[in-house]
């Protein structure tokens, strides 16, 4: 992407290996939970957390 | 989400500080509703007089809230000394993240650090992350940044990208050059497209880094600097003087669990990336969609990480510039105030400290408090529209009537109570600024005290409108109408009265017929109401004026006198660049035309 929107610097172009774009490092950066998911939320699921051996 | 280290935990101390400032705030709170319903229960009690009892309970915290802030840094800190840097240095790099900013002085700011930072015996990368989409603006950008390299000889160590999506504004920038360079680097320096730092201010970052290896996130204290017009000064003048105190009085509050401010802050790469990716909110905005107040909510998440975050007013060398005018002003605060309320969403995030929950509150309450001062308003308005006539004779047999008792008194104490809490602070800052001479770097006690009255003057006949602004700003969120995030026009100074009226005449409308039909209606209230309204009724002329140049010594602050070196060079590299230039033969044509 970043060699997309450089094309065409022009007056940039001639640095020998786009010297002027940030050199490559890659590092992950995970998506964090922000929100908490109420999807398929059953009252049940209070027992399961009080009462785990009901669970089993 | 289970943390991979424990939450910092606040200190005795810090503890000790954040109850005595919620109980002093509570309690405060608590005397004003007392007066309060005092004052309007001799008629009975109705539901009108609960709720203004429970509006002046918010309103009067909130401000006991801001001035515990203050007193809470009035004593200074017991300074350590700043660690040294030791070899090898860390591998930095500043950010500069850019989104149609002025392309001359942007990178007229990144050479001036450049220099500092080099100056500074430092060896750091600067990366300058563009978002700007137009065409002719990247060719504009490409053109100055060309100039930036070869003036700096920055080839290998100066470097400029441009994005082509945009996602995540800000906040996805910064993490798009973290996914793709990051692991290049073990700290960066996050600025702001106006951002200007010491290099000695980044050496000192980056040994408090290097000196403790649980600190995740180190926030400066930037200072507004540049500013030319009454308004813009008066900002200037309130962020230098009375800034380090309420930063001092931040930093004793929050501990480990400190803010950032987006930018003018070093951080652990390795820190940033394990915590602080961003998700999209769900729904559309203004609650839905990217995250916008970004800053609070990474500090939230460095802390849930066992990071620690910390704000230090100390740190020299820090610098910003700051709105020029009312409008500028309500403008940014239109987007600071959209941001604020989608952590709305955020306060039952799992997994945060309590405090992170706390400080998400105080940035939605910040906003909300305009809504529930202009309540108050409203509901002390009905309240004495709907009084009952006073009944001399209540008892059919009493011989002599009975009038009902004079509550002036605890009126009066309760509005010099509130003010009190507004004024109070900055008397107690003038005098730490005296007890300690930090007043002699403002030119004397007795212009301090001049600017601290001006200032005080400025920003009381200001609020009824900055109220106003801030209240529509508050139900265009709630009403779900989305801002976006418009880019600052940072050059935005001088206004013309009618630029003015355009943008508040609706303030003199609303603020006329509130004071017409009170003085219709009560009589005896249109005195309370002056405070009020005419500023309300005068917002255009107000507005103009304060955006007017001010060139004399009132609003003087330290950088006035002596400016900082970035700062002078940043000057002298913009005069330089906007004078007319030669084009030399190799040239290219956009080149030519950014010098020119």
């Amino acid at each position: 992407m970043i060699e997309e929107a450089n094309n065409g610097a022009g007056n940039l172009d001639h640095m020998p290996g786009h010297a002027w774009l940030p050199p490559e490092a890659q590092l992950e950066m995970p998506q964090q939970a922000l929100e908490r998911d109420r999807r398929g939320f059953r009252p049940a699921m209070f027992l399961n957390v009080l009462f785990p051996r009901l669970r089993a | 989400m289970s943390p991979m280290r424990p939450i910092p935990r606040a200190d005795t101390r810090t503890q000790f500080v954040r109850a005595a400032s919620l109980v002093t705030a509570a309690l405060a709170a608590l005397v004003a509703s007392v007066l309060m319903m005092d004052a309007s229960v001799q008629d009975g009690v109705d539901i009108l007089d609960l709720v203004r009892a429970l509006l002046i309970f918010v309103t009067t915290g909130w401000l006991a809230w801001g001035a515990m802030l203050a007193f809470a840094g009035i004593l200074p800190l017991r300074r350590q000394p700043a660690p040294e840097l030791h070899s090898p240095q860390p591998a930095t790099v500043v950010l500069v993240p850019i989104c149609n900013e002025d392309p001359i002085c942007t990178f007229a700011r990144v050479a001036a650090m450049d220099r500092s930072i080099r100056e500074a015996g430092l060896n750091c990368d600067i990366a300058v992350l563009s978002d700007t989409r137009e065409p002719a603006a990247n060719d504009r950008e490409r053109a100055a940044f060309a100039r930036l390299l070869e003036e700096a000889d920055g080839a290998g160590r100066i470097y400029y990208r441009c994005r082509d999506n945009g996602r995540g504004r800000k906040a996805g920038n910064v993490e798009d050059f973290i996914r793709r360079s990051g692991g290049a680097y073990d700290l960066a320096v996050i600025l702001d497209a106006d951002s200007l730092m010491e290099g000695s201010a980044i050496r000192e970052m980056i040994a408090r880094m290097q000196a403790d290896p649980q600190l995740g996130l180190l926030q400066t204290l930037p200072r507004i600097v540049s500013a030319r017009s009454f308004f813009g000064r008066a900002m200037q003048f309130a962020s230098a003087f009375h800034g380090p105190v309420f930063t001092r009085g931040l930093a004793r509050m929050q501990g480990a669990t400190g803010p950032f401010w987006g930018h003018n802050a070093i951080v652990r790469i390795r820190a940033f990336a394990e915590s602080c990716g961003l998700p999209e909110l769900s729904g559309k905005p203004p609650f839905g969609g990217h995250i916008l107040s970004h800053d609070y909510v990474e500090a939230a998440l460095l802390a849930r990480a066992g990071w620690k975050v910390q704000v230090d007013g100390s740190i020299e060398g820090s610098y910003e510039e700051g709105p020029e005018n009312v409008l500028s002003y309500a403008k940014r605060d239109r987007r600071w105030c959209q941001g604020n309320l989608q952590h709305i969403r955020l306060l039952g995030a799992p997994g945060l400290a309590p405090w992170s929950r706390f400080v998400f509150l105080q940035g939605i309450m910040a906003y909300l408090v305009s809504l529930f001062w202009a309540g108050f308003l409203l509901a002390s308005l009905a309240a004495t529209v709907w009084a009952p006539a006073p009944d001399y004779f209540p008892d059919p047999h009493q011989l002599f009537p009975s009038f009902p008792s004079d509550r002036t008194k605890e009126i009066t104490a309760l509005a010099v109570g509130i003010v009190g809490l507004l004024i109070l602070p900055k008397f107690a800052i003038l005098a730490e600024a005296a007890l300690t001479r930090r007043v002699r770097s403002f030119g004397s006690t007795a212009r301090a005290l001049v600017s601290v009255l001006a200032e005080i003057l400025l920003t009381s006949l200001l609020a009824p409108v900055m109220l106003m602004y801030q209240s529509r700003a508050v139900l265009q969120v709630l009403l779900r109408s989305d801002g976006g995030w418009p880019a600052s026009n940072r050059a935005e100074g001088h206004l013309s009265i009618w630029q003015a009226m355009g943008a508040s005449l609706w303030i003199s409308f609303f603020g006329a017929a509130t004071l017409l039909a009170v003085s219709w209606i009560s009589p005896d209230l249109t005195f309370w109401l002056l405070p009020v309204c005419v500023p309300m009724i005068a917002a255009p002329i107000l507005i103009a004026w304060s955006s007017r140049p001010l060139t004399h010594a009132l609003f003087r602050v330290p950088e006035e006198t002596s400016l900082p070196p970035v700062v002078s060079e940043y000057h002298r590299i913009v005069d330089r660049w906007i004078a007319p230039r030669r084009p030399e033969p190799d040239m290219m044509p956009e080149m030519a035309d950014a010098a020119a």
